[in-house]
């Protein structure tokens, strides 16, 4: 116990007593193939749910007429230690080429995927008995700027076993080549929404938001050259019926289109262009994504203690992929204090003048998530 | 340094009785008198317990030789015809029988008085002279007059004279060396006072006083007055040996050399001058402890210590025994208990004593000091008067504190202290400036309250209560983006207090007590988001030990060490990453779990400890420690041995004089058992896996410690932990995490030291520790080299006064660098993206398989003082990393980690402080 204490103390005082670390690129800068977000339609789904996946992705070097491929790998649960990595040793014992015989294999930028029945009953209740029973998907992917192949897999190397390839064989880097998991919790009659994006302020005043959530995926699939293998994907709702995502539906028509040029007329997505010569110099703007705050939801399965509340964690990420974002994370919800008013970044206009888009991902601790993109122009 | 004083209760060092001149005695021309000359009483052992003026407990009972026949020496004719006198100093050696085996010559007289001494003094017997009343053997001075005046004739022992001698040596404490030139007041039963002056040995004499109460009083230029009783008995020479402690700065230093000796294969002791003045640690105490041989370098100013190669929680804080949670406020910022209550520091860094236990790795013993209230003169010149109140009051980039000691009466002393951050007026502002809203911003406190009284010379009381609180809330808006769950509200309020009552007394002659109770509160509160932590604790912590001195070299110290602590935790968050796991992925993603608990803990534990000294030369310490835990079910039993051998020096030569001592060889080495239970953690039902057996290590040290001279000393040591039992934890498929004690590890290192110990000018050390520390997380994983594993670690640091009230030092280093994990680097993918949490999570590498380069660093401070009529300022300037070292500490990467730099520790950082003392 009392070493525990000190650890914990430890951690903060090695925080308080950091020096010095280099300045790295912004993540909200986008500049290469990005996957911005994956949504679901359940956050927290019930045994036997069918879950709608849906990823925001963005390829700066799409107008550059590169084609990007999105594949997914679903079908592992309660993997040891609830870990991403326990999913690796199952992918180990998989035939070399036949990734099919093991896992469920999507593409697209939808993906729909089954949870077991039996997930909760395959592993052991949880050890605090006021903890409900819980099971946990993991459904990995890979946005590949080229061709997706199983590499072979060293149970004593934690690499990932899923590589990019161009046609030519080449292996594609990190600029073309995204991979990763998102996680399902599933329990048997707890409730978890996705944050609700209603639109986006710059400057203080709304504008029109390109897309918000579902509406953004054929939007993308346009941009990017891909075709939807799920039927109904891209549509508002959930393909088989039910209340996904506790019943709330996102805001913004789908496919409704967006302003041809924020500059005419001009509006708050239109700006000068920055003409200095340091970026960090220009000009800036405020920009806030709108949430709706009773899409925050209590942190049901967690205990309170004494008078403290549990909601939800909710977070807001900015990206841009043109100019720059100052503060670009903020925090909407705390689970302890409640809605932080002030979840707004600032804008550096862009010294290149043309059209850019400014994405805005609303995220909560338990995997909800929703997004919203902007059309803006520097001139 | 603490004076001698004469053994417990009174009982004065007899030498052979006096053979005293009877009025009117004949004259009988050409008979020789025999003056005896008191043998100087073997001074202590070397960290035997030197008692203060008002003794210690645990000084071996000293019976000097008492002459049973006495042989008239033959007077040389033609000395006798040429009316000559002269004396003749003798070394005696007398054995166990109390016969003369040999006699020396040490002061000649020629003329054939050498021969006729000698020859008289070989047929001398004696009653054996006796240490703790077993017969030892001795070498003694011998005064052999021949004198034509007066005809003396010895009367025979059974007669008994109505005076008595009183005589005695002064000694440097620390340095060890008489001291000459020193004035000796000597008051009598009548009030009359007698002054002498110490001989080039520091010897004095006062032959044929009367018989009563003594007061003896010592002043010496530079050294600290003295003032203590002494018995003269009727017939009999009181023989005193009184160590003087050099004043320094006009604060008296009080020497640690009057411990008992170690139990332990090595004990490191930081004096209260060195605690103050180790450059780079702003005069914190404990931090003087990261700059020992066998301590690794924490990062930045983290307050760990990393002893040996063993994690931070392997090793233990204690105040007077008592452990305490928390020994730096906010981990690392400033020690909990200020350096002007400490009296010394003792560090064991392995094969510790069977008093400690249930952990693996090193010991810090913090005692505290007893209230000072001694008066000092006009511009701080030191009196022998006590009973006045002193106080200090200390401001720093950091904090402020101040502090107040005084006389209550009954005997009773006390000092009172406290001490406030005020970084919060300045880091609040900045933290808004990040875009954080501040509502409680960093602030801490402690506070301090000592009573103490010695009942009688033989005891000694203490009454403490000591307390810390750390507090720090603020709304941190813009979360992390590697883990955006890291925001929002983050609260840390950490807290305890300790009420703790110290008793020790000698019960009999030959048995001592030891207790110590201590009990209080100690509280930890952190959130961060979703993620809490909350822990109130209600320990009680009780300390025995019984020191039985059988027979002469045999003591057995028999010990209690319990802790009973009910509790309550609630903890709500992911379960804990361990070092040598891969990245588990960004906490936002991962499963919170609960756990709400009320228990209480108990600890009792028992220990039997024997302090044998076969001959003078060897000291052996085997032990045997038995732990019981409650919470995990298990006992641990830990046998332990250590042991010491003067191959030249040391105690056997104590009697010799100082030319003739040898400088101290000690060859030195242990073998123990050491258990550590389970963190709380591990073993918890939601978190761990009940059931699980303490981690075990075994310790292994050899090693030489060499006196080069009075101030120098030299050591070399090597030391070799095995472990094994080690809690280790693999996932398992649908569960969680399973805990098992089925880890491994070891850790071999030399530790080399030279230290000048302190004196008026200078103090200093140089260290260097070559080690190797690994794990392994089962038997069938592949080993790794431990997370704070420092292969290279050189400290060499000094301070001198240059006089007029300034003093200078200068501390380097020179480290090997830290390890890192390294991430996989193309071809293969660095990160995964976690679309969850927004962010990417490493892929990574070997544990610690990368070595980031060397540190090196130095650290200077200034020290000016000015001493007024009735106070005296002082200031410091304490700089940390005077050349501005970019040392590297870490790796930063980029969002999605393909690209990576270095992380670079704290930069210059200069450190101010003003005190004013009363």
């Amino acid at each position: 116990m009392r070493r525990t204490v000190r650890v914990v103390g430890v951690a903060l005082a090695a925080a308080l007593a950091a020096g010095c670390g280099a300045e790295f690129d912004s993540p909200s800068e986008l500049r290469s193939l990005r996957v911005l977000a994956v949504k679901k339609d359940r956050p927290y789904a019930r045994p036997g749910d069918t879950v709608r996946l849906q990823m925001a992705l963005d390829d700066a070097s799409a107008k550059d007429g590169r084609r990007v491929n999105v594949t997914w790998f679903s079908g592992c649960e309660n993997p040891p230690g609830d870990l991403y990595a326990g999913c690796f040793l199952e992918l180990a014992s998989a035939p070399p080429g036949d990734l099919a015989g093991l896992f469920r294999l999507g593409e697209g930028l939808t993906f729909d995927f089954p949870i077991s029945p039996e997930i909760l009953s395959d592993r052991p209740p949880p050890l605090n008995p006021r903890q409900p029973p819980f099971g946990t998907a993991f459904v990995f992917f890979a946005a590949c700027a080229g061709e997706v192949r199983l590499e072979p897999v060293d149970p004593k190397s934690p690499a990932f076993p899923i590589g990019c390839y161009t046609p030519e064989g080449k292996r594609v880097g990190a600029e073309g080549f995204v991979a990763g998991y998102t996680q399902v919790f599933v329990y048997d009659g707890y409730v978890n929404r996705n944050p609700r994006i209603t639109g986006i302020q710059i400057d203080g005043q709304r504008v029109e938001p390109e897309c918000i959530g579902e509406a953004c995926i054929p939007l993308l699939e346009q941009e990017l050259g891909l075709v939807s293998t799920v039927p109904g994907a891209g549509d508002a709702g959930a393909p088989d019926g039910g209340a996904p995502d506790g019943g709330a539906t996102d805001g913004g028509a789908p496919g409704a289109p967006a302003p041809s040029d924020p500059c005419d007329p001009v509006g708050f997505g239109c700006f000068n262009v920055c003409t200095k010569e340091d970026p960090d110099a220009c000009p800036d703007h405020s920009v806030e994504v709108v949430v709706d705050p009773t899409s925050v939801d209590p942190n049901g399965p967690l205990e309170a203690i004494e008078d403290r509340k549990i909601l939800e964690q909710m977070w807001v990420k900015y990206y841009v992929d043109s100019g720059k974002l100052l503060e670009s994370t903020r925090l909407l919800n705390d689970a302890a204090e409640g809605w932080n008013e002030e979840a707004d970044a600032k804008l550096l206009t862009p010294q290149e003048p043309g059209l850019f888009h400014l994405w805005a991902v609303a995220q909560d601790n338990r995997g909800g998530a929703d997004f919203v993109r902007v059309r803006l122009k520097a001139r | 340094m603490q004076p001698v004083t004469p053994p417990p209760r009174g009982a004065a060092r007899r030498s052979l009785p006096a053979l005293v001149l009877l009025a009117g005695g004949v004259l009988l021309p050409g008979v020789a008198r025999a003056e005896p000359v008191p043998a100087p009483v073997p001074p202590p052992a070397p960290g035997e317990g030197s008692p203060a003026p008002e003794s210690q407990p645990g000084k071996p009972v000293v019976v000097m030789p008492r002459q049973s026949r006495f042989v008239e020496a033959a007077y040389p004719k033609e000395a006798e015809a040429a009316g000559k006198e002269a004396t003749v100093v003798l070394f005696l050696d007398i054995d166990r029988d109390g016969k003369v085996t040999r006699v020396a010559v040490a002061e000649p007289a020629g003329d054939g008085f050498d021969e006729a001494a000698a020859a008289a003094a070989a047929g001398f017997e004696f009653e054996p002279a006796t240490r703790d009343g077993q017969k030892v053997a001795v070498r003694i001075p011998y005064r052999y007059r021949f004198t034509l005046k007066t005809v003396e004739v010895p009367v025979p022992a059974a007669a008994v004279p109505q005076v008595g001698n009183l005589t005695g040596q002064l000694r440097v404490a620390g340095a060890d060396g008489p001291l000459a030139a020193a004035e000796v007041r000597v008051t009598g039963p009548d009030g009359v006072e007698t002054r002498v002056v110490t001989d080039a040995d520091g010897r004095f004499s006062l032959e044929g006083v009367t018989p009563g109460a003594y007061r003896v009083r010592v002043e010496a230029e530079g050294f600290a007055p003295m003032e203590l009783g002494e018995e003269v008995r009727v017939g009999e020479s009181t023989d005193v040996t009184y160590r003087v402690a050099p004043i320094v700065a006009g604060t008296v230093e009080i020497v640690v050399t009057g411990q008992r000796p170690p139990r332990e294969v090595t004990r490191r002791t930081i004096e209260r001058r060195e605690m103050s003045r180790v450059p780079g640690t702003s005069g914190d105490a404990l931090r003087s402890i990261q700059s020992l041989p066998g301590v690794a370098r924490p990062p930045g100013l983290a307050g760990l210590l990393i002893v040996r190669g063993s994690a931070p929680q392997d090793t233990q804080v204690f105040v007077d025994g008592a452990n305490v949670p928390n020994i730096y406020h906010f981990g690392g910022l400033s020690s909990t208990i200020p350096t002007e209550l400490l009296e010394r520091i003792d560090f064991y860094p392995g094969n510790f004593s069977a008093r400690y236990g249930q952990v693996m790795g090193g010991v810090v013993d913090v005692a505290l000091r007893e209230p000072n209230t001694r008066c000092t003169g006009d511009f701080g010149k030191p009196t022998d008067k006590k009973g006045c109140f002193t106080g200090l009051a200390q401001v720093d980039l950091i904090d402020t504190r101040a502090l107040v000691q005084g006389p209550i009466g009954g005997g009773w002393t006390f000092a009172v202290a406290g001490r406030r951050s005020w970084i919060d007026s300045w880091v609040g502002p900045v933290l808004e400036s990040t875009g954080a809203g501040v509502t409680s911003a960093p602030v801490y406190y402690d506070y301090q309250l000592i009573a103490e009284n010695r009942p009688s010379p033989d005891s000694r009381v203490s009454v403490r209560f000591i307390g810390s609180d750390d507090q720090l809330k603020i709304l941190v808006t813009q979360p992390f983006a590697e883990d955006p769950a890291f925001g929002g509200n983050l609260t840390f309020g950490s807290n305890y207090y300790r009420g703790q009552v110290l008793y020790e007394t000698d019960l009999t002659r030959s048995v001592e007590l030891t207790a110590m109770l201590a009990a209080g509160h100690s509280g930890l509160d952190f959130s961060l988001g979703p993620v809490a932590f909350l822990v109130d604790l209600y320990p009680i912590n009780q300390r025995s030990e019984l020191g039985f001195k059988f027979a002469p070299g045999v003591r057995l110290n028999l010990g209690l060490d319990f802790a009973f602590a009910p509790y309550r935790v609630f903890v709500r968050g992911p379960a804990p990453p361990r070092p040598g796991e891969s990245d588990p992925g960004p906490f936002s993603t991962r499963p919170l779990l609960t756990q709400d608990e009320r228990d209480t803990v108990f600890r009792p534990a028992w220990y039997a400890e024997a302090e044998l000294t076969p001959t003078r030369r060897a000291r052996i310490v085997p032990g045997l420690r038995l732990d019981y835990a409650r919470d995990t079910g298990h006992e641990d039993l830990s046998p332990r041995l250590n042991a010491r051998y003067d191959l030249l020096g040391g105690r056997a030569e104590e009697t010799l004089p100082e030319a003739e001592r040898r400088r101290r060889t000690t060859v030195k080495g242990g073998v123990g058992v050491f258990h550590q239970p389970p963190q709380f953690q591990e073993t918890d039902s939601v978190f761990g896996t009940p059931g699980l057996r303490s981690n075990r290590s075994v310790h292994y040290t050899l090693g030489v410690e060499q006196e080069l001279s009075r101030q120098v000393e030299a050591g070399v040591e090597g030391y070799y932990k095995d472990y094994s039992q080690l809690v280790s934890r693999e996932p398992v498929l649908g569960d969680g995490f399973a805990y098992g004690n089925r880890g491994l590890g070891s850790v071999m290192g030399i530790e080399t030291l030279v230290k000048y110990k302190p004196d008026a000018r200078f103090f200093g050390w140089a260290a260097y520790t070559l080690s190797r520390s690994v794990r392994q997380n089962s038997p069938r994983s592949p080993e790794y080299l431990f997370q704070f594993d420092q292969t290279h670690n050189l400290t060499v640091l000094g301070s001198y006064r240059l006089g007029r009230g300034w003093e200078i030092g200068a501390r380097f280093r020179i480290i090997s660098g830290p390890l890192n994990t390294p991430v996989l680097s193309a071809p293969s993918l660095a990160a995964l993206y976690a679309a969850d949490a927004g962010a990417y999570t490493p892929l990574q590498g070997r544990p610690f398989s990368e070595r980031l380069p060397l540190f090196h660093q130095l650290d200077v401070r200034i020290d000016k003082a000015w001493q007024f009529r009735d106070w005296k300022l002082s200031t410091y300037l304490d700089v940390y990393n005077s050349y501005n070292n970019a040392a590297v500490e870490g790796v930063d990467y980029n969002f999605n980690y393909t690209r990576q730099a270095y992380q670079t520790g704290l930069p210059i950082l200069p450190s101010l402080g003003v005190r004013g003392e009363l």
